[in-house]
């Protein structure tokens, strides 16, 4: 065939449509990819575009502030300065980075740092720092600093008890709730009041674009109203961390610790008729401030080593309560009804087949409750504790609340006062589980199992000064319960009142304590640590020369003033010697300290 | 051809130039809100207008006039080419500034090579000898040269893509020839030589070993093929004889191993010249999830914005992968994913279909064109569109490599603009003036 322009057509065209149909094939293939892509994958796609383009910045909580009494802040936040290397650029030149950081004497994580976000390589570097940094800022490009609020103790150890301390978040914690860079309460109240305290983090919701360019979240920044109301959804307010006003004041607490500090030792002074705690020492402490940024193992190990025991909170630890039980016992005796006047005090007596002695060995002859109190004698205590018994003493305990904790959340970590009664060794298995009648008479002078925590006896006497059992505590807005009155006769407490006023004001043991300013009423304990030490006693009243373990641990539990209470007082100083020499003294000078301040209505 | 045919194609043209238009304004709408403050929209409306007028003062010249002195207009292009690479001031190897505006003497080739390699396909379609082996073995190793000599020259600027439509547009006109059967043989031996070169380049085992074989002298690496096809042949010949019994000719066997070897050796070598980001660019192809910031993030970004558009798309000037700037080259080889993103599936299958329709058109002519000359003309322009828009739009959806090749009347330049718009105006010209009523594609000796 010949077409019109005399040209031969050859057999190409058949080819020509092969090539067409496998044309068409490739647009059918692009075409099932769109519809793949667009129509079934689609939320995948969208999503991947949106991961994109959100950027979310954490707005950290403020940790909530801690206020005395007066409003002054104890525990709260100060700026500090965390540095970030920028994200993509993590990788470049880290190197030469890592040089110029050394020299200025940063030292920095070297851990491995992610692309797709800021990276923090040195945290809470400092104010001059952070203006080397700020001010030499072509020489660290990558660089920013960011301003992070971290926890600040103004008092520095001198509120080591109750504050306790925050530091970084434990792996278990991270993986509970708290973040990477966040500070978590570890021991006292910062722990107890954590989640209060430490609030909830924001999120900050921003796009950003691929250079890693950052633009607020605005209808025009992000042009579709959908995506906008997507993207706002993943915002989150922050929730500061809430304050926290405390019943501590802190020109007595300041005033204590300063005496008390390289002792160990605890004291606590108790408005009678609230049980708010004005003042709540434990020493020897530890600077909270130290914990923040990791504390040297150094300082670590001297804490760790230490035999004044800086870990133990000592007004919640038990102790014997030594003669500051006695008022107890007599209490106890008059509400059972027990005759006042008992056989008098020879200097010892024979018990249950043992020799008892008194502390005074010429004895102290016939006595009435408030005498025996002034004179703190054994021997009557003895007799009075033996007619009472074991069973009907833990009653009694029990009845006016001595035997739990307090039950506060502030006063965490408070041990069980331990009053026994005739199951209690069997119940403990300890040694033959048996209850020995020579053994009330050691319970009945605050000694053997009897064992009581400083916090606990405070609160027996604002008992003994009031007839109410206020609950001690540090956050008035956390107070369980009010007062409770347990109904004791009205005479009997004013029997012990005056024996505790004469031991401070008339001639009994508490003498030392004696003030001219304000009529203290008060009563001395003395735990001895080892029985032998009844011979040493005699030998060396101050005990300097045993060895530390070995000496004497005083007790001074007080109120003031008489007749009209208005605070109390306990006092405790371990391996210092007995009560009535540095508990009882330094318990005037803080009562006269008070009455100075003004602490004392009218 | 008929006048509603040329109306639909020019139709066709402007839908697609006007997603261009939208997609180059939307993609700059963050530096300029008024498109006419755009210099780049505005550049390529001033195109698009010159580029239409263009197709339809093409299409009124006799296609003849064209053919005319085609050596000439082709040795001048190689000229040119070969200027761009020594002493003219080429921008990016690419573009020749000539003050007001720049061209892409590539894109000019294009039309020249086209026309020229056409007419020399047509005249030897007259060839009374064409049957015979050595005339066509001699007719393609001539046309080959014609082909490779351009298409390295603009490997050499260095644009992939451009000089890969060359070959590609080649070897299609080959499979048109549509002569003795054995001939397609042979190319499918070349080409899978050719296969088999970038295969075992990127592949994890032997990749290595055959850089270092690359880097031989010639005659170690001429030697070596030679010895391994004729091995491998001997071993295939005996096999084929004496096991199965096989009656072949032992030479046909040979030659179609050394014309494996060859294309094996070819794609060696053009692997060779290729610079390291188009190694790149190939080795993103057969991994591009390699390096979420490096070559593969073209990809990835590419298919997330195609994906996230949906039915709808996110509307103009909406979509987040191009506000924030996270798909790349999204006016000129990453175009048709904005399209995507900011008009959805209807956007995307719009100027997917546009350029079937085109395409069908310029199959169309090509089926029913009395001319040997027109054929040829309408084949290769069909081919070059075909390479253009599948291996753009294949980048796109990530199943292809990314080789810069922009979608024809879609991406922003102008230099493709135009010489599309003048080879679509040839082949409305073919269509007007040699078509014939019936589908002509009877053999006749």
């Amino acid at each position: 065939m010949r077409t019109d322009d005399g040209n031969s057509i050859i057999n190409a065209r058949p080819n020509l449509r092969v090539a067409f149909f496998f044309t068409a094939l490739v647009f059918v293939i692009f075409a099932l990819n769109l519809i793949r892509m667009q129509i079934v994958e689609k939320e995948k796609y969208f999503l991947l575009s949106t991961r994109n383009i959100v950027y979310k910045e954490r707005i950290k909580a403020q940790r909530g502030v801690i206020k005395d009494r007066h409003g002054e802040v104890i525990a709260g936040n100060k700026q500090s300065y965390d540095l970030y290397i920028m994200p993509f650029v993590a990788r470049k030149d880290l190197l030469g980075l890592k040089a110029s950081l050394v020299k200025a004497g940063i030292v920095f994580n070297t851990g491995k740092y992610k692309n797709n976000r800021e990276n923090l390589i040195a945290r809470n570097i400092g104010y001059e720092k952070y203006v080397y940094i700020q001010v030499n800022k072509d020489e660290f490009p990558f660089l920013f600093t960011k301003e992070a609020p971290l926890r600040n103790y103004p008092f520095g150890a001198g509120l080591y008890y109750p504050l306790g301390y925050v530091s970084l978040a434990t792996p278990a914690e991270i993986k509970e709730n708290a973040a990477e860079d966040d500070y978590t309460g570890k021991t006292g109240m910062e722990r107890t009041y954590d989640p209060v305290l430490r609030g909830e983090d924001g999120i900050e919701v921003l796009i950003k674009d691929a250079y890693g360019t950052k633009k607020e979240l605005t209808p025009e920044n992000v042009g579709d109203k959908n995506l906008l109301a997507l993207l706002l959804k993943g915002k989150k307010e922050v929730i500061h961390g809430r304050d926290m006003d405390l019943t501590l004041s802190m020109k007595l607490q300041k005033f204590i610790y300063d005496k008390l500090k390289d002792l160990p030792a605890c004291a606590m002074v108790m408005d009678v008729s609230t049980g708010e705690l004005l003042a709540f020492i434990s020493t020897p402490c530890i600077d909270p401030n130290l914990f923040l940024e990791g504390i040297s193992d150094e300082i670590w190990e001297n804490i760790l080593k230490d035999e004044k025991n800086p870990l133990f909170n000592k007004a919640l630890n038990l102790y014997s309560p030594a003669s500051t039980f006695k008022p107890f016992t007599a209490l106890a005796g008059m509400y059972f009804g027990i005759p006042e006047i008992l056989p008098p005090c020879r200097g010892s007596v024979e018990m249950h087949n043992v020799e008892k002695h008194c502390w005074k060995e010429e004895g102290h002859g016939t006595q009435n409750i408030s005498e025996a109190i002034r004179n703190s004698c054994n021997v009557y205590f003895y007799q009075a504790g033996d007619l009472v018994g074991i069973e009907r003493m833990h009653e009694f305990a029990k009845y006016i609340g001595l035997t739990g904790t307090t039950g506060q959340k502030d006063l965490a970590d408070e041990e069980k006062p331990v009053i026994p009664d005739l199951k209690y060794k069997f119940r403990n298995k300890i040694l033959d589980g048996r209850w020995y009648p020579a053994e009330t008479l050691d319970a009945a002078i605050g000694q053997g199992l009897v064992q009581v925590t400083p916090v606990k006896m405070l609160q027996l006497y604002a008992f003994l000064a009031t007839g109410f059992m206020p609950v001690p505590h540090l956050v008035k807005a956390d107070l369980i319960s009010a007062p409770s009155k347990p109904e004791v006769n009205e005479d009997m407490l004013a029997k012990i009142r005056k024996g505790l006023r004469d031991s401070v004001n008339a001639g009994g043991t508490s003498w030392r304590a004696h003030s001219t300013l304000i009529e203290i009423c008060g009563k001395t304990g003395t735990m001895q640590t080892k029985k032998i030490k009844e011979y040493f006693r005699k030998l060396s009243p101050d005990q300097q020369e045993l060895p530390y373990a070995d000496r004497d641990s005083g007790w001074f539990v007080s109120f003031a003033p008489y007749g009209k209470p208005e605070y109390c007082m306990a006092v405790f100083v371990e391996h210092h010697g007995s009560g009535g020499y540095f508990p009882a003294m330094i318990s005037k000078d803080i009562y006269e300290f008070m009455k100075k301040e003004g602490y004392f209505g009218d | 051809m008929e006048i509603r045919e040329k109306q639909l194609v020019t139709f066709l043209t402007v839908i697609l130039s006007i997603f261009g238009l939208l997609a180059i304004y939307s993609a700059f709408s963050y530096k300029y809100t008024n498109a006419l403050h755009n210099p780049l929209f505005i550049k390529q409306l001033i195109f698009v207008i010159i580029g239409l007028l263009l197709m339809n003062i093409v299409s009124e010249i006799d296609f003849k006039f064209f053919l005319k002195n085609s050596l000439l207009f082709y040795a001048g292009g190689i000229v040119l080419l070969i200027a761009m690479l020594t002493f003219l001031p080429a921008v990016k190897g690419r573009w020749l500034n000539l003050g007001l505006f720049s061209f892409q003497p590539s894109e000019l080739m294009k039309i020249i090579f086209i026309v020229y390699i056409s007419k020399e396909f047509a005249a030897f379609s007259k060839n009374k000898r064409r049957m015979y082996f050595i005339n066509i073995l001699s007719f393609i190793a001539r046309t080959a040269l014609l082909t490779l000599f351009p298409a390295i020259l603009i490997f050499r600027q260095p644009d992939l893509g451009t000089g890969l439509s060359f070959v590609i547009v080649y070897a299609m006109l080959l499979l048109f020839i549509g002569e003795s059967s054995s001939i397609f043989i042979f190319m499918f031996f070349f080409a899978l030589g050719i296969l088999l070169g970038v295969i075992l380049r990127f592949s994890e085992g032997v990749g290595s070993a055959l850089i270092t074989f690359l880097k031989s002298s010639g005659w170690i690496k001429m030697t070596a093929l030679v010895s391994t096809g004729l091995a491998f042949s001997l071993l295939f010949y005996i096999l084929a004889r004496f096991l199965i019994g096989l009656r072949i000719k032992f030479t046909l066997i040979a030659a179609l191993s050394l014309v494996l070897n060859a294309g094996f050796l070819f794609s060696a070598a053009a692997m060779k010249m290729l610079k390291p980001y188009q190694i790149q660019r190939l080795r993103t192809f057969l991994n591009p999830y390699e390096d979420m910031k490096g070559s593969g993030w073209h990809v990835i970004q590419s298919k997330i914005s195609i994906g996230s558009g949906g039915y709808k798309g996110k509307g103009l000037l909406k979509g987040t992968q191009n506000k924030m700037n996270f798909l790349p080259e999204r006016h000129t080889d990453f175009i048709f994913s904005l399209i995507s993103e900011e008009f959805g599936f209807l956007g995307s299958m719009a100027v997917l279909l546009s350029q079937f329709l085109i395409l069908f058109f310029l199959f169309n002519t090509a089926a029913h064109t009395s001319s040997a000359t027109g054929f040829y003309l309408s084949a290769s322009v069909f081919s070059l569109f075909l390479t253009h828009s599948a291996l753009n739009t294949g980048m796109n959806l990530g199943i292809l490599p990314v080789t810069g090749i922009p979608l024809p009347f879609v991406s922003y330049g102008g230099s493709v603009y135009l010489s599309f718009s003048f080879l679509i105006g040839i082949v409305m010209n073919i269509s007007k003036t040699t078509r014939t009523a019936k589908r002509v594609d009877v053999y006749i000796k």
